[in-house]
């Protein structure tokens, strides 16, 4: 059994990714580098109004205009009801949508969709579309969202699962592990309410689907998606057709980061191929992305905790309400992670959790890296600062004192997963202590502390910590499977529904096949996420690639592998016990050896033909979560308001970094998008529900100029559920920056910031009213 | 967007005016703005390019920078950078973006009012002239008669900005170009402002203070350099001098915390100017 | 010692139903294109097979659709396509292709600071035009050069890296050149 100490040959190695060369070429082919012939552009209207019935449409003038093949619009497609979340079926988000409904709940809801020759020629018939509206009272705040006379969002009789469509609830979730009366032991109670904001993924490609016919009238799509098996079963839900009738292909994509794990642009852009009759591409402007694609859920945290002198934390109550906008994608799972993967990181003797998700008439929440736990850990780690303080203790001696430790588990695991109960688990890797030490000295945690005792001046420096964990998987939900074929040369493919959007995870995964069969990783030949080649893979979500799917790769190669050594045996004269496989070649422990090419000749022509293949699926029992400790080291102009990282360290644990140089670059990025989010970023809303700042110019996401010095230090446990010991890292990095930040200003000024973003202006009024 | 059907790279001045002159035309200067912007009904767009007005030059009469030089022509030239103690530098440098800086011209820059673009603020502050084309003749204007108001409002369609020169008086001032934004890539900024100090014996005898971006149009302050004038330059007469600056302006949104905000960065943007050893 | 500068020649343009005839050169090749008087260079380029120029934004605010006109990198989508008459224009694929990589391709490669991709191609023209200029920039320097082509994936941390990287390759090939 191998363990930390195993020398691996190509895992943990720092492998070229093998797409790298082609994309930095210009040669890698993203959704709109290959079109089809005869290709249409289509185009959506969007409802200017916030919430408004649909009395009256007229699209006769817009199917005129020349150049129009297709107008749609609730008249003319599918009634069917289904959730655009992309998740396991039976998804646990509520059926509300439709692909164009008769009431618009959101200023950029869709009213209709346009296939035009030209993209003018499709602007042009959307001008032309006459609308009639019935203009509705909005609601914008998530608390007012559920109060009695708020208007009702989704009032229509054909939803499902929406647990109070009255109040507007469209998840509730409540937990209750009590140990003692509440708060009776406890030497301090701190109660505090956070406010997290609207944001968006800003992935550079925006969202685009191509929609063609093969040469047997199937639907194909070409789409940039995280979670090609999804589409193609919510769009044929949405259509009424059945699953074989479509094809979906991911190619390269840029990025997603939860925004493309979305099934919302193909359906439509499906339905407009069958009216058209020809190709039709869909590609979301800019300004679409920002407010008709997805978005963070805003939340308001309510954070009750009890602790005890000597550092216990007693209890811990978080009660959280997420806004999802104007539908309910994600809307019970977001709101689960935002406990299940915060609240078991302390332990706590008393633990509560109530959490509801409210529909507003704003732009729809989803998927966003870190999923919930982003919003909980902000506040969790803002508090355990604020309980430090209370009881005079160091706040990182006081996360010492509670966190949870290898060997342990927490009642929250069985009791809370993501859309259901969970699994019992206990850490079986859980290197937390060690990212502290190494996050400390990185950062000069100790002297620096000591320095910022003492300022003057204008500009106070300071410094804070943030401990995370985030999970590895949906466990018993996420499935994922490989198929890995042999060829004459001892190259192999392997196909994989897993999907790569710029993690790496094709690299990661033809690592851990070579590793298993002895060979190079660019001997492995990868082809992903085309459900009609692919095996099937729940999708890149919930990191669960390395863990999941690099489990599926991982026994796929070892059946390879088996039926290897039973040719090779025949060859060599050898029981297959005493072979293993070895830099490209069949070794006996004798010292023989044959290449794998002569393996592959000899199945596929000599003797006994049959193909070396194999398929195999993998699905978790345990999530065991990576591990991290952030310190961020800031300065504030306590003149201007103004807070400038001087410095942000992140260690991080997940397991055996199957490529380290792949996980450094995923939590550098994840830092990085934390800090902005905790600095600049924010959708803001007018008083009608319109986006203000729905452009690169107006939401602030940080460019190379602005990045200030990150520092990812990477450190190994063995996980042993997990391929080669792996867990997953990409999500956790960014639920950081925004608690790190807000302790560092506290150490700085003595002011708790408690609604990020921390702008200048904000900042000032709260040192103004601290005076 | 607009379909033209003529594009024209005019070699001179005359021939560009001449151009523009027609019912139907446009200028491109930079392709920042223009470009995807151009008017309902413009038949033709006059592309600045090929004029032989990229030159930075300083005379006698001050610093000339040619009407389509742009933010990287600025920072490569010795000469621009070091006038009035690098006040031009710095505006170029925080233009927010190094395609942006390639492109965007002088001329552009200031053709229209863009709250947030930096040269106004600097050519306000430095009592900048601008040589425009423009109803039969060419003719320096200053800058401050001109600011505020698109170009074409103030003196015509066909007008054509030639060059602006920063008059030789400001060339050893002590300037200090800030920009005050929620990140430094940020195109929209809570506030610009340039400040530019002569001193005589240690004491100051000019002053060019202007604000941007925390205004619709560029402004001067005025108050705040009558203030400075006839006094050594400390943090006390600073703070004094700025005090009064944010009256009377009308500074929009967030318009609490701008108040609170522009007294303390056009403080220390005088303070940062005046400083000998820079 | 002042350079000579040629004076221009003035050129007037005429589209017909629409299209614009020009003549410019694309990655070395010259030749004759046929251009709507709508079309941006972006989406000229892009139609002409150009594809690793990329459609980010479409205003001119993150980078991605990065060309080099005549040797300066430029926002393609805030260009009118006609304008690249009489220029030169320098795409990703002329720099360099898998089979022959420009030691920058090569860099950002070595370096993992190719995850997604999508904003590559901007940022390495951009670091080309840095490095011709600049053959040793500091940190501030790439920093500043490229604060004008977003990425999400990254934090700009390995990016950075790579720049000096290729920095130090260019000069071991120009070293070893001399040498020869």
């Amino acid at each position: 059994m191998p363990d930390n100490k195993t020398a691996f040959k190509v895992v943990n190695q720092r492998v070229n990714k093998l797409d790298s060369l082609g994309l930095a070429c210009g040669t890698a082919e993203f959704a709109d580098d290959w079109n089809p012939p005869r290709m249409l552009i289509g185009r959506l209207l969007y409802s200017p109004h916030a919430h408004a019935r649909i009395k009256k449409i007229d699209t006769s003038a817009a199917e005129r205009v020349p150049g129009v093949a297709a107008v749609l619009t609730y008249k003319n497609t599918p009634r069917i009801r289904h959730t655009t979340a992309g998740q396991g079926f039976p998804e646990p988000s509520p059926y509300d949508s439709l692909i164009f409904d008769d009431k618009m709940r959101f200023a950029g809801d869709r009213v209709a969709a346009v296939a035009a020759e030209t993209a003018e020629a499709a602007q042009e018939a959307l001008s032309k579309i006459k609308v009639d509206y019935e203009v509705l009272p909005a609601v914008f705040d998530i608390l007012d969202a559920a109060k009695d006379g708020a208007p009702v969002i989704h009032d229509e009789d054909d939803a499902k699962n929406i647990p109070d469509a009255k109040h507007n609830i469209c998840a509730a979730y409540a937990l209750d592990i009590k140990d003692h009366e509440w708060y009776s032991t406890a030497d301090a109670v701190i109660e505090q309410t956070y406010k997290t904001q609207y944001a968006q993924h800003c992935a550079l490609e925006p969202h685009t689907v191509i929609a063609y016919f093969d040469a047997d009238g199937r639907i194909v799509l070409r789409s940039s998606t995280q979670v090609p098996f999804h589409v193609r079963r919510i769009v044929a839900q949405s259509l009424g057709i059945e699953v074989r009738r479509i094809r979906v292909i991911k190619p390269r994509i840029g990025g997603g980061f939860g925004s493309k794990q979305e099934v919302f642009l193909d359906q439509a852009c499906a339905a407009l191929l069958l009216a058209a009759k020809r190709p039709v591409k869909m590609e979301l402007s800019r300004k679409e992305v920002f407010v008709s694609s997805r978005t963070r859920h805003p939340a308001v945290i309510r954070l009750k905790t009890g602790v005890k002198k000597d550092g216990k934390i007693t209890d811990l109550d978080l009660a959280i309400t997420l806004g999802n906008g104007a539908y309910g994608a994600h809307a019970l799972t977001v709101m689960m992670c935002s406990g299940s993967h915060t609240m078991p990181l302390y332990q706590a003797q008393n633990n509560k959790f109530t959490g509801r998700t409210v529909y507003t008439n704003l732009p729809v929440a989803g998927a966003y890296r870190g999923y919930g736990a982003t919003q909980g850990f902000f506040a969790l780690e803002s508090q355990m600062d604020m309980m430090a303080e209370a009881i005079g203790m160091d706040p990182v001696e006081f996360r010492l004192k509670n966190y949870i430790k290898q060997g342990q588990g927490s009642p929250i695991f069985k009791a809370m997963g993501e859309g259901r109960e969970g699994v019992e688990q206990v850490m079986q890797s859980c290197g937390l202590e060690r990212c502290i030490e190494e996050g400390l000295k990185a950062s000069g945690w100790r002297e620096k502390r000591e320095l910022y005792k003492k300022q003057a001046g204008a500009k106070r420096r300071g410094i804070g910590c943030a401990c995370l964990m985030q999970g590895s998987g949906i466990p018993e939900v996420d499935m994922a499977s490989a198929t890995i074929k042999m060829n004459e040369d001892g190259s192999f493919n392997l196909l994989i529904g897993a999907a790569d959007l710029g993690t790496g995870s094709d690299t990661v995964l033809a690592q851990i096949a070579a590793e298993v069969l002895g060979v190079r990783h660019c001997d492995i030949l990868v082809y992903s996420s085309d459900t009609d080649l692919t095996p099937f893979d729940v999708g890149a979500y919930a990191s669960s690639t390395t863990f999941i799917s690099g489990n599926a790769v991982r026994k796929t190669a070892e059946n390879v592998k088996t039926m290897i050594l039973s040719v090779a045996a025949k060859i060599l004269n050898e029981k297959p016990e005493n072979l293993r496989l070895e830099g490209g070649r069949v070794v006996a422990a004798s010292g023989i050896s044959c290449p794998l090419s002569e393996v592959a000749n000899t199945s596929l022509y000599y003797h006994d033909q049959h193909q070396i293949i194999a398929s195999a699926s993998h699905t978790a029992t345990t999530s065991p979560p990576p591990f991290s400790a952030h310190c961020a080291e800031v300065e504030v102009d306590t003149e201007t308001g103004a807070v400038a990282v001087l410095n942000y360290v992140a260690a991080v644990e997940c397991g055996t970094a199957i490529n380290p140089a792949l996980a450094e670059g995923q939590n550098d990025g994840a830092v990085l998008n934390g800090l902005s989010f905790a600095l600049t970023e924010e959708l803001e809303f007018n008083a009608a529900g319109a986006a203000k700042n729905a452009g690169f110019r107006g939401y602030k996401i940080f460019g190379a100029y602005d990045t200030p010095p990150i520092k990812t230090i990477l450190l190994s446990t063995y996980e042993p559920a997990g391929p080669f010991g792996a867990k997953s890292v990409s999500e956790i990095g960014i639920n950081g920056p925004q608690p790190a930040l807000a302790n560092a200003i506290y150490n700085a000024v003595g002011v708790r910031l408690t609604e990020p973003p921390f702008t200048p202006d904000k900042v000032l009024a709260a040192i103004r009213a601290k005076r | 967007m607009t379909k033209i059907s003529s594009y024209y790279l005019p070699a001179t001045v005359r021939e560009a005016a001449s151009r523009l002159s027609k019912p139907g035309a446009a200028v491109i200067a930079g392709s920042t703005l223009a470009a995807r912007n151009l008017p309902a009904g413009t038949m033709a767009a006059v592309d600045l390019r090929s004029l032989p007005l990229k030159y930075i030059k300083a005379d006698a009469k001050g610093l000339h920078l040619g009407a389509c030089a742009t933010f990287s022509d600025i920072l490569d030239s010795k000469t621009a950078c070091a006038w009035a103690g690098g006040i031009l530098r710095s505006a170029a440098f925080k233009v927010s973006s190094q395609l942006i800086r390639n492109m965007a011209t002088v001329g552009g820059n200031i053709a229209r009012p863009m709250p947030y673009n930096h040269l106004p603020p600097v050519f306000a502050a430095l009592d900048a002239k601008v040589l425009v084309a423009a109803k039969g003749k060419t003719a320096y204007y200053q800058f401050g008669e001109l600011a505020g108001k698109p170009l074409a409002d103030t003196l015509g369609k066909k007008a054509l900005i030639v060059e602006v020169l920063l008059p030789a008086a400001t060339k050893n001032m002590r300037g200090v170009f800030e920009k005050f934004s929620k990140a430094p890539s940020m195109w929209e900024s809570y506030a610009l402002v340039a400040a530019a100090l002569a001193f005589k014996n240690g004491v100051c005898s000019g002053a060019g203070v202007a604000l941007g971006a925390a205004v619709p149009r560029v402004v001067r302050l005025a108050a705040v350099e009558a203030a400075l004038i006839g006094s050594p330059v400390t943090e006390k007469t600073a703070g004094a001098a700025v005090s009064a600056a944010p009256d009377g302006l009308e500074l929009g949104a967030q318009r609490e915390y701008k108040r609170e905000l522009l007294p303390v960065l056009i403080r220390r943007a005088i303070i940062a100017a005046a400083r000998e050893d820079k | 010692m002042t350079a000579v500068r040629k004076t221009a020649k003035a050129i007037s343009l005429t589209a017909e139903n629409g299209i614009f005839s020009i003549e410019a050169a694309v990655n070395g090749v010259r030749g004759s294109w046929r251009v709507g008087a709508e079309d941006t260079l972006l989406s000229a380029l892009r139609a002409n097979g150009w594809k690793g120029v990329k459609r980010g934004c479409d205003t001119g605010e993150c980078g991605s659709c990065t060309v080099l006109v005549d040797g300066t990198p430029e926002l393609a989508c805030l260009k009118l396509a006609v304008s690249a008459h009489g220029r030169e224009i320098t795409t990703i694929e002329g720099l360099g292709s898998p089979a022959e990589p420009h030691p920058l391709q090569e860099a950002f490669v070595e370096a993992g600071a190719v995850q997604c991709g999508f904003c590559i191609p901007g940022m390495i023209l951009v670091s080309k035009a840095l490095l011709d200029k600049n053959p040793e920039p500091s940190e501030t320097q790439i920093r500043h050069a490229l604060d004008g082509n977003l990425c999400r994936c990254t934090g700009y941390v390995k990016q950075v890296e790579a720049v000096r990287l290729a920095a130090g390759k260019i000069k071991n090939r120009e070293v070893r050149r001399a040498g020869q």
